[in-house]
């Protein structure tokens, strides 16, 4: 009778560990997520204001060569051409603190192409990665060369 | 009777441990969801902070990028003011670091600075603001950089 109730209060006990460890395995896995997430949310803001700066450079250039010269900050850019339907990939690194360095944290591509509709618009799209190679944001925008004029 | 004794502290010192180790498991697991909070709380501070700062002057420059856009070093202050003038051209949006603080307020162009009246951005410690061409600057807070393409920008340098 007593080795029953003992084998019954053992028994108890570690039903009570398995499910405490379950329990803090799943909160655990609340937490951790509740950190990915935020840091996610700030990657998300990031992306936004790298692709609105972008896109404001964009805006601002008046050729594709153009674009090239004003995305390229310090040497964090590079032109990659050659692409089947003559589009144009400009490629930019950021640092954690969305400051232009070789050393990428954030890769951001604009690629522009032709609209199809007129010869002076083209079709520009930015797209921001995170440092997995996972895209973050996409900005579209069709910009028109001929209507920037610089003083 | 020695050997029941002996089982009666094993079975106390058993007890003991289980208890233990469940208030011990119980105290990480509260520290760890403390700590995973106050670090998703201030990701989420600085988030917004940043998210806010920027958007206002990603906005204020964009929607008004026909207008002028100028700095200038106010004298009494002592603080370069960026200014983004609204559509009339007397009044606009003067920004500027006052007291930790990036401060815009909406008034008379040349009227002096009012950074009780303002609206508090959020801590700053620097504000930069970089001709990169004639139509194009670059604002540069704690916060990180923004550009805008305007119509004419005019640098105090």
């Amino acid at each position: 009778m007593k080795n029953r109730l003992n084998r019954l209060y053992h028994l108890e006990t570690f039903i009570l560990m398995g499910l405490f460890i379950l329990v803090t395995l799943v909160l655990s896995r609340v937490f951790i997520s509740g950190r990915l997430l935020s840091q996610k949310a700030q990657q998300l803001t990031d992306a936004v204001c790298l692709a609105e700066n972008t896109a404001e450079l964009v805006r601002a250039s008046d050729s594709k060569e153009d674009l090239a010269v004003l995305l390229d900050i310090g040497g964090n850019a590079e032109t990659l051409t050659g692409t089947q339907d003559g589009s144009v990939t400009v490629r930019m690194s950021y640092d954690r603190d969305m400051k232009p360095s070789p050393q990428a944290y954030y890769t951001v591509d604009a690629r522009i192409g032709d609209s199809g509709e007129r010869k002076d618009e083209h079709d520009v799209a930015v797209r921001v990665y995170d440092p997995d190679g996972e895209e973050i944001y996409v900005l579209e925008l069709t910009v028109s060369w001929q209507e920037v004029h610089h003083e | 009777m020695r050997k029941r004794e002996n089982r009666g502290l094993l079975a106390l010192f058993y007890q003991i441990g289980i208890i233990t180790l469940f208030l011990g498991g119980f105290l990480v697991l509260v520290v760890f969801g403390a700590v995973s909070y106050r670090s998703a709380e201030a990701g989420k501070q600085t988030d917004d902070h940043s998210r806010a700062v920027l958007s206002y002057l990603s906005t204020i420059m964009t929607t008004n990028r026909g207008n002028e856009v100028y700095t200038y070093t106010d004298a009494e202050a002592g603080v370069k003011v960026l200014v983004v003038s609204d559509s009339d051209g007397e009044n606009g949006w003067r920004i500027y670091v006052h007291d930790g603080e990036l401060i815009s307020d909406y008034a008379l162009l040349d009227s002096e600075l009012y950074p009780e009246d303002g609206i508090a951005l959020g801590p700053a410690t620097v504000l930069e603001v970089t001709r990169i061409r004639d139509d194009l600057v670059a604002v540069t807070t704690d916060e990180g950089t923004v550009y805008a393409n305007v119509s004419r920008f005019r640098g105090d340098e």
